[in-house]
This record gives structure tokens, sequence and C-alpha cells, in this order.
């Protein structure tokens, strides 16, 4: 395969795949910058690695896991600090008391209270809506610290004034 | 609410967020740096005369100086074959040998040759000055498995291989924070990672062993075993900074100075020399002898042919490498069953004795 098509393909991908893994990624980090970032060099190894990467395994879960665990090295940092209030995505909009709304900001504001492994598991689950095996090959796990992760961030978002999420497994 | 419901939740607040624009020329700049730091590892441009190749090169004592690269490549042409183990020795800035071939070692080739670099099967495991871990791979090619930043001048990075599972365990450096890594050498990926606790001087932390789901760490306070498995990460004290642990194999702990305090549920301790290193299925002691004592109080030792040799380790494949202080060096390669050792090379004198890669004897 020619460089030039290579360098295509690698564009196209790039291209292609950009928005959401940014939001997969801005969903775990809570943080624009620290995604972006992340995520930025995540395609890079990609970009470095491109035929093997290609070849060996789907392309955008190596960026994905590249980039889920370059955020989770950075929030584990004792010196990094987030400033999650200024993250809204739209900043200065006029908030909304549709109901649904309401809701959803109450959900992602609990969601950012959890501890960034388990904000992981959330977010790789009902957003991305990964299986606890896939959750646990993007984190570097088991399944049963997948699970338990899962457990524990689901009693901590119980304790938010949110309707009643069912204990136990991901479901 | 339901985790349906906490699902679409989650999906319409991350749908509404507005990705940054794309920036392929920040990732192929990114990534050109990459492919950059492996091409020098394979052009094989040859360096002037410097000093030795020593780990003296990560003690600056001027941190502000730039960071020594190599001129030369860090390759073996035609590669090397592992089929009896890596049985990696050298005299240093002389030869090195690999499996079945050897290579001279000319000004900063291979300067990554000392104890800290890591014997598997998979070819050395070693960090390179940007403090990138390199994988010297039987192709004879080195490829970086983990970028870091660069290594602090005090810091000793060392990386430890558990044979039994083929997973490396290794520090990288960010602005001088530490991140503990464990790979996965036969699936060629990260399989955890932790920025742990530095237990005072982050500089301080040592690698000891990896071995039974566990990273041994060691500090300025004691050692901590980091299980990365288990569901919260668990650390577990093991020892005060009065022992040492030399080396870990199937549950037995080898170690010196003071008894450890803790230890993992079916693990024994057996206590033995500072840079003692034990044998795969941990029943026997490898040090500075050719009688390898047992680590059970009613054990056999295993009496390996009387060859002269004074320096020993534990190869790639469980066999026992040991080597003569003669000129040259002759090296063996010893079965641990019958103590039957096979002569597999002559190690020319050179620049001191000759020497076992990751292995401090």
């Amino acid at each position: 395969m020619s460089s030039r098509r290579r360098e295509a393909e690698f564009e196209d991908f790039y291209r292609t795949t950009w928005a959401h893994l940014f939001r997969v990624a801005y969903g775990v980090a809570g943080d624009r910058a620290l995604a972006e970032d992340a995520l930025q060099s995540a395609y890079a190894k990609a970009y470095a690695a491109w035929g093997r990467v290609q070849a060996a395994e789907q392309p955008e879960a190596y960026v994905c896991r590249m980039a889920v665990n370059e955020v989770l090295n950075v929030l584990r940092r004792p010196w990094f600090r987030v400033e999650r209030a200024t993250d809204d995505p739209q900043p200065g909009a006029t908030p909304s008391h549709e109901a649904d709304t309401v809701e959803r900001d109450a959900v992602w504001r609990a969601v950012q209270t959890l501890a960034p492994r388990q904000r992981a598991v959330i977010v790789l689950r009902y957003y991305e809506g990964l299986s606890e095996a896939e959750i646990a090959r993007t984190l570097g796990c088991s399944p049963g610290t997948v699970k338990s992760q899962a457990h524990a961030a689901l009693a901590t978002l119980r304790t938010h004034d949110l309707a009643v999420l069912p204990a136990g497994d991901l479901a | 609410m339901s985790t349906d419901q906490l699902s679409r939740a989650l999906t319409d607040h991350l749908e509404g967020v507005a990705p940054p624009p794309l920036d392929l020329a920040d990732v192929r700049a990114r990534g050109g740096r990459f492919r950059r730091r492996r091409r020098l590892m394979v052009a094989g441009v040859t360096a002037g005369a410097v000093a030795a190749a020593t780990f003296a090169f990560f003690h600056l004592a001027d941190r502000a100086a730039d960071v020594i690269r190599p001129q030369t490549e860090v390759a073996v042409p035609g590669g090397f074959d592992v089929t009896n183990g890596l049985r990696a020795v050298f005299s240093p800035s002389t030869r090195l040998f690999l499996g079945d071939t050897s290579v001279p070692i000319k000004g900063e080739d291979f300067f990554w040759l000392d104890t800290d670099a890591a014997a598997s099967s998979y070819g050395v495991l070693y960090t390179d000055t940007d403090g990138t871990i390199q994988l010297l791979e039987p192709t004879g090619v080195a490829r970086p498995l983990a970028e870091g930043g660069r290594v602090p001048g005090e810091a000793h990075p060392t990386i430890k291989v558990d044979p039994a599972t083929d997973l490396a365990a290794w520090m990288t450096y960010d602005g001088g924070e530490p991140t503990l890594e464990v790979y996965d050498l036969a699936e060629d990926e990260t399989v955890a990672s932790t920025a742990p606790e530095c237990m005072g001087d982050c500089d301080a932390l040592v690698i000891d062993a990896i071995s039974d789901g566990r990273v041994l760490l060691r500090g300025e306070a004691g050692t901590l075993a980091w299980t990365w498995a288990s569901e919260d990460q668990e650390w577990m004290p093991l020892a005060g900074p009065a022992t040492r642990f030399a080396d870990v194999q199937n549950k037995v702990a080898l170690y010196d100075g003071g008894r450890p305090t803790r230890l993992p549920d079916g693990w024994r301790a057996v206590k033995g020399p500072v840079d003692g290193l034990l044998t795969h299925d941990g029943a026997h002691v490898v040090a500075w002898d050719r009688v390898l004592p047992s680590t059970l109080p009613d054990g056999e030792p295993i009496r390996l042919d009387d060859v002269g040799a004074i320096f020993f380790t534990v190869d790639t494949d469980g066999s026992v490498l040991a080597a003569t202080l003669d000129d040259p060096s002759e090296a063996f390669d010893c079965d641990v069953v019958t103590g039957t050792c096979e002569k597999y090379a002559e190690v020319p004198p050179g620049g001191g004795d000759p020497q076992f890669p990751g292995t401090d004897m």
C-alpha cells in the first residue's frame, strides 16, 4: 500500500472519528483541554504506527483506549486541578427549565463527581455502549474490577437527587 | 431513573458537546516525533568517539543540560534467535551477545547496557535517554513501547519482567512525576498503569519485582506490593526500609535485611543475598556459586558443572547462565535439572568484567 494512500486513509479515519471520540474523552475527563490533548496524543500514536494499528485491530477502539487511559493517568496525578464548573458545553446559555434538560444536567453533574475510573466505566457503558469485557480491555483491568467500579458508581449516583437507579450489575 | 434513562441523559448531554476543530497537522507533528525516534534506532548512524556508555547518562549534575542522545543505531544486524533463551551477556565497551549472535559495541552503542535493562523472551527492554521504554526485538530492531518524559537525575528506571506471564513492569516520567506501568509483551499492550505514591523522594522509587499479579515497588519508606487487577488497585505494605527484596518467583520472595512484615496469601519469604536471583520455580537461589541452594529447609541443592564460573544469572528460558573471569571469558548455559553446562560464547576482554543485562551481580 502506498504511503500516500495510507496518509489518506488515516486522514479519513481521523476526520470521521474525531467528534465522537472527543465526546468519549470529554465524558471521562470532564475537561475540554485535557480531553483534546489526550485524544490528539492518541491519534498521533495511531498515526506513528498506522500500518500496524490498521492491520492488527480496530483503529477506533485503539485510539479510544489510548485516549481514555491518558486521561485517567493525568487525572490521578495529585497536581492536576480540574475546573469543572467552567466546562459547561454551552457557557452563558439561558438555563432551561424543561424537565428533561434539568434532569440531563443533573445527571452530568452527578457523573462528574465520580472518581475518574468510575466515571470512565459509566461513560464507556452508558454512552459508548461497551460491554463489561470491552470496558475491561479498554481500561486494562479485569471484568471483576469493572463490575465493582460500576457498582460503586451507581451507588454514588443514587445519593444525588436523581430518581432511584437499580443496584447491582451494569444493565 | 433507570439505566436506560441514565444512558439517554448522558448521551443527550455529550451529543450536545461541540468538539474542538480538527488539527491534523498537530497529529502529524506529534506522530512524526514518534516515528523519528524509532528511525534513529534503525538508521545505523555511527557515533563519533564519546564517553563509555554507562548508566551515568542519567545522573546529570546539571538538570538544565540537554538530554544526551545516542548517535548509533541500537540494532543487531540480522537479528538473533532466542530458541535457547536470550543468553544475553556483554563485555563493556567491547561485544554484546544475544541469542545466537553477537555485535561489537562501539562508542555509545548499547548505552543502555546495565543492570537496569531487562532480558525477556521477547528481547531486551531498556529505558532510552528521553525516558522512552524500548524493546530490542529478535528482529534486531528496537521498538518503543511507552513514551516517557526525561528521567529525573537521581531516578533509577529499573525494568522487571515476570517470566511466568511475560508481563513487564517499568516507570515512565512526566515532569518528574512517575507512572508505573504493567505491559503484556505477548499481547503487546498495556495491562495497567498507575501514578504511585512516592513514599518519600520520587526519584528513589525502584521496581524490585513483578510476579503473581503484583509489582513490588520500593521507596524510601519501604516496599509495597501493587495488585493491579484488584478491585481497588490494592497497595499492600510488605516491609520497611531495612528490607530489600532481591527477587520473587512462583510465590517465593527472596529478601535481605529485616524479615518482611507481611506477604500476600500463599507467598513465603526466604532470606538470601541482596544480589541473588531465584530459579523460575522459586525452588533455588542463584548467586555467586555453582551450587544453587534450595529455598526449602530440606530441599536438595542443584550442582552445576564446575566450569570455573563466578558470574551467574537466570536466563529467559529458566536455565542458568554462567561466565568465567578468564581472558576471554567463557559463557555457559546450564540446565537446572541435570546441572550440565554448555559453552555458548567467548566474551572478549573489554572495559570491565563480563556482565548479564538486568543482573546486579
